[in-house]
């Protein structure tokens, strides 16, 4: 009777994660140089890897970079590289909202506009456009400050109209963030109608995409999605209970008021983040955290990690083919994500297979 | 003296949005104790456990754990205290069932550890009991009902918690897993664990349980031993049904049968017939049976205490003419049975033996006879194979029919009969 975890076959999970992360982390770099070198001024993949890689610790003594033009350095480093970076982290950070919000919620349909995190961003957004605060001082981060204020503001308060004594059942919050939602969309189209001359910015703010990508932004973003990110791994077993309806997991010994109201706050806040950057961007969230399920079954030890990399290739690959489609011209990425993840989502659908409600 | 109680409930009462659920709950349970709670739908069972296991924490009164208030204690606290069953498991995505049981452990795993040898030696022995090792690489959503319950019953039992609460943990079972569930319970509170079971049936927990809570409409209506709580009286009065509560010759406790609520809906019909059955040593309960179902008012007598007939006619509240256990019909039962007999319509003598014991009953018969009433003789087998009173009966038979009683050779013929000459 003595088994020990290896017997039980436990520890292929830890394998099984192991090569998920390899087989995603190579996909990811590849990705990433591939889609450096690609754009309107294509550069050799040669030249790419010499220049990033001279960046590197100890690499850049033996890495030849004296033949490539400085022009070349500049379009890698200063405005390819950085959009690169940033589309992976927002990627990362929608689908691990997603993953909080789908075991929340126990339906893989959830995401984070279900509590109000879109509408609030582009509420906050609009506000700062139509009434031109800040305009011409930072500039574009305090429309990002404005985002994450409406996101953050309308998820807490989704979270306090929600709570019924000192519970907050998962209906309520779905409820009270669809009315919300509701709500927030019918202010911003009133503000729309009011600033007709801003109309074309906020539309393409809305649209999200990655065009004014900085290495600002990325600094603003990264730290705080990477710590969410490890957070939350931290959560996996909760996320887990949390599956059994929160009845059954406070049953199992856990604090399921304080422990949801972690998560939920985790979740807004890297949604948040990631749409203070970026703009509305839809369908990751929703879609990686579904498509990977069906590889690693839902145990979030597999699911969110696996997703967190999984969120930053698609949305990678769904940036590159933004800039390259209609080059020189650029489709906003949420129209690339939504195009893509909308007919992917209802094959899911119809193939009921492995992670889907029965 | 309120304290070495496992389990201990004062003045418990609760309501949802003010509509009271269960009230003045008081109750004292020991360690290793196997209670059981019945009641009828919406007595509040549920509710009950889901209160002793800290789900709902909104009541007022008083519910102490291992003498510590519920409500002090934390989720974590709670679940390595009290593990419970519940009626159903609502786990949409595809776990494994060993994935499903480690979840038990829950309880005793930190945020930032892994699951220790501890843990697996845990799931594996509480799958080994209920039967589910088998099934730990199955996905819990592909299993069937009764092996998602077992598995379920696994979770708890990694709890490794002192007290167990079970919702209707048999419902989904077929009768060999049930026993199987019942013993396993059973065998836990022989090991010292509390167990507390919600039971629909209610010789399930007849045959197991030593205590029974029987709830009515959210209140206690009756606690003690089992035997003391499953009487006719107060099953019937708390499910509104009459049973017949009998002793199992083969295990020695209660065991309770539902009348069918038709036999007696027919007897309550005016202008039904009444038979008066003269019966004995078995051969009168079937009868007895047979005839409240088609509707006839029974009555019986002469019947020896003791007598499977006279249980029989007891469970069944038929009115019964008794006489002491071995004993000859005395004076005052034959003349008691002839004011039986004078209220029938139909005499019946079942398929009985007769000895110089029980003539008497014979020679009640022939005077209903000569008075005119219908008297049925049912003779399955001849009455010299059944005549222990050198040929008295016999004589008496040949009496009866000669002044016009009818004799059957089955039951239906017998019901056909009675029936015919309404």
């Amino acid at each position: 009777m003595d088994n020990t975890g290896q017997e039980l076959g436990l520890t292929t999970k830890r394998t099984q994660l192991l090569k998920y992360m390899t087989f995603l982390m190579l996909a990811l770099l590849l990705s990433l140089f591939i889609s450096a070198s690609l754009g309107a001024a294509d550069l050799p993949l040669s030249t790419t890897a010499a220049v990033f890689l001279s960046r590197l610790p100890f690499l850049s003594r033996v890495v030849d970079t004296t033949r490539v033009e400085s022009a070349a350095e500049v379009i890698l480093l200063q405005i390819r590289l950085p959009r690169i970076v940033l589309a992976m982290v927002v990627g990362a950070a929608l689908a691990t909202a997603g993953v909080i919000f789908q075991a929340l919620f126990r339906n893989p349909m959830a995401d984070s506009w279900i509590i109000g995190v879109s509408p609030g961003a582009a509420l906050g957004a609009t506000i700062a456009i139509v009434f031109k605060i800040g305009h011409g001082m930072i500039g574009l981060s305090v429309l990002s400050l404005f985002a994450f204020m409406g996101a953050m503001g309308t998820t807490l308060f989704v979270y306090r109209i929600a709570r019924t004594g000192t519970a907050v059942p998962v209906a309520n919050l779905l409820l009270s963030g669809i009315a919300a939602g509701a709500f927030l969309n019918a202010l911003v189209s009133l503000l729309m109608m009011i600033g007709q001359e801003d109309l074309h910015r906020i539309f393409f703010w809305m649209l999200g995409g990655f065009t004014g990508a900085s290495w600002n932004r990325v600094i603003l973003a990264l730290p705080f999605v990477l710590f969410c990110v490890v957070v939350v791994l931290f959560f996996s077993r909760d996320l887990n209970l949390f599956l059994l309806g929160e009845e059954r997991a406070s049953q199992l010994g856990m604090e399921t008021e304080k422990v949801k109201l972690i998560l939920i706050l985790l979740a807004s806040l890297v949604a948040s983040l990631a749409v203070s950057v970026s703009g509305i961007i839809g369908f990751v969230g929703l879609i990686t955290p579904h498509t990977v399920r069906l590889v690693t079954g839902p145990d979030h030890r597999l699911l969110t990690p696996t997703s967190a990399l999984a969120g930053a290739l698609i949305m990678l690959v769904s940036d590159t083919f933004a800039r390259l489609v209609l080059s020189p011209r650029e489709i906003p990425v949420g129209v690339i994500t939504a195009m893509i993840g909308a007919p992917f989502f209802i094959y899911l659908l119809r193939s009921r297979k492995r992670g889907l409600v029965r | 003296m309120d304290r070495g109680f496992k389990v201990l409930i004062e003045d418990l009462h609760f309501a949802y949005d003010g509509f009271p659920v269960l009230r003045n709950i008081q109750l004292r349970v020991k360690a290793g104790e196997l209670i059981g709670i019945l009641g009828p739908n919406g007595a509040g069972k549920s509710t009950f456990l889901k209160i002793l296991c800290g789900t709902l924490r909104n009541y007022q009164g008083r519910v102490m754990v291992d003498d510590l208030d519920l409500r002090s204690l934390s989720s974590r606290e709670m679940a390595k205290k009290v593990a419970i069953v519940p009626q159903d498991s609502l786990l949409g995505f595809d776990f494994t069932a060993l994935e499903v049981v480690l979840m038990g452990r829950n309880p005793y795993q930190r945020r930032f550890g892994r699951e220790k040898v501890d843990d697996f030696r845990t799931v594996t022995e509480s799958m080994m009991e209920t039967k589910t090792w088998d099934l730990r690489d199955r996905l819990f959503t592909q299993l069937s009902g009764g092996e998602k319950q077992r598995v379920v019953i696994a979770q708890a039992l990694a709890q490794r918690s002192q007290i167990l609460l079970l919702d209707e943990p048999t419902s989904h079972l077929d009768i060999s897993y049930q026993i199987e569930t019942m013993e396993l319970v059973h065998k836990k509170s022989e090991e010292g664990i509390t167990v507390i079971a919600v039971l629909h049936d209610i010789n399930l927990a007849a045959q197991y349980c030593q205590k029974v809570l029987l709830l009515s409409d959210g209140e206690p209506f009756a606690y003690g031993k089992t035997e003391e709580v499953l009487t006719r009286e107060k099953i019937g009065f708390v499910y509104g049904v009459e049973v017949s509560v009998n002793r199992s010759p083969v295990t020695g406790r209660v065991y309770v049968t539902p009348i069918s609520k038709r036999w007696r809906y027919k007897e309550a019909l005016s202008g039904s017939r009444m038979v008066h059955l003269i019966c004995g040593g078995n051969s009168g309960g079937g009868l007895m049976h047979k005839l409240r179902e088609q509707g006839f008012g029974v009555s019986a007598g002469v019947i020896n205490v003791l007598d499977s007939d006279h249980e029989t006619a007891q469970s069944l509240d038929i009115p019964v003419v008794s006489e002491a256990p071995f004993s000859s019909i005395s004076e005052s039962s034959m003349r008691q049975n002839d004011q039986l007999i004078q209220g029938a319509d139909v005499i019946v003598v079942s398929n009985l033996f007769f000895g110089e014991g029980n003539l008497a009953n014979l020679r009640s018969a022939l005077r209903a006879v000569e008075e005119g009433k219908e008297v049925i003789l049912l003779s399955t087998d001849p009455i010299f194979s059944r005549d222990f009173s050198s040929g008295k009966a016999t004589e008496l038979y040949s009496h009866l029919m000669a002044k016009g009683a009818l004799e059957v050779r089955n039951l239906d013929e017998l019901v056909q009969k009675i029936g015919e000459q309404n």
